[in-house]
């Protein structure tokens, strides 16, 4: 099935705007009724844009497991917006993008450390760091940032 | 792609691999990184054509030169 960009331009930005919304990315049977299009063409219309992002499918299913920077199942990068938790983050370093999707308001990251569990918690509003503790936070990765599409669901 | 409390944690995480000690940097750059284009462009109604097109290659040529080691 072949989709023009204005096509998987709408069905991205509603999956996004939804996300964003509800801390929850539709489901294609969903995004069909949202946009009216089939279900048929609304699993089409995902499949391709997991194919042009770094998100994923959960291997195996039509779920959308990450659909960055957010992901459908939880990780440990929580996300709260304004005190309200309610979305996940695919990984450590796009939970510092959710701020982009939620202009004007403070994005609260917190996770513990996969070390021992101690707390991360980090707060963003736009181009500020409101916070950051315990300021010695550092990232790191073995894979890839974007990630070799094969390994993805697995990263 | 994670996040440690401190470089220390990081090095004894059990998916250390040294070859790739040079993605262990401070909160701070990755922040930088993950405000390069294409995290901030996410947002817009017109994303799949923009990362499609001369800005979103630009944007991710910006993103590939930063993470090139």
């Amino acid at each position: 099935m072949e989709f023009s960009l204005a096509e998987l331009d709408e069905a991205y930005e509603t999956l996004m705007s939804e996300v964003v919304r509800t801390g929850v990315v539709p489901h294609y049977a969903e995004l069909s009724a949202l946009i009216e299009i089939s279900p048929n063409e609304a699993l089409g219309r995902i499949q391709k844009i997991v194919e042009l992002t770094p998100g994923w499918m959960h291997p195996g299913t039509d779920y959308i497991a990450s659909f960055p920077p957010f992901n459908n199942q939880p990780t440990q990068y929580r996300i709260s917006v304004d005190g309200e938790q309610k979305w996940f983050a695919q990984c450590g370093f796009e939970a510092l993008a959710c701020r982009w999707l939620f202009p004007g308001k403070t994005v609260r990251i917190e996770a513990p450390c996969l070390l021992g569990g101690e707390p991360l918690t980090i707060e963003m509003k736009d181009e500020e760091i409101l916070l950051v503790d315990p300021d010695t936070i550092v990232g790191y990765t073995r894979s890839p940032v974007g990630g070799d599409a094969a390994n993805r669901p697995f990263r | 792609m994670n996040l440690f409390r401190a470089e220390e944690q990081a090095r004894l995480f059990h998916d250390w691999d040294q070859d790739m000690e040079w993605t262990l940097q401070p909160l701070q750059w990755w922040a930088t990184t993950f405000a390069t284009p294409m995290f901030r462009n996410r947002g817009r109604s017109d994303f799949i054509t923009w990362m499609s097109g001369e800005k979103g290659a630009s944007a991710m040529h910006e993103l590939r030169s930063r993470l090139s080691h």
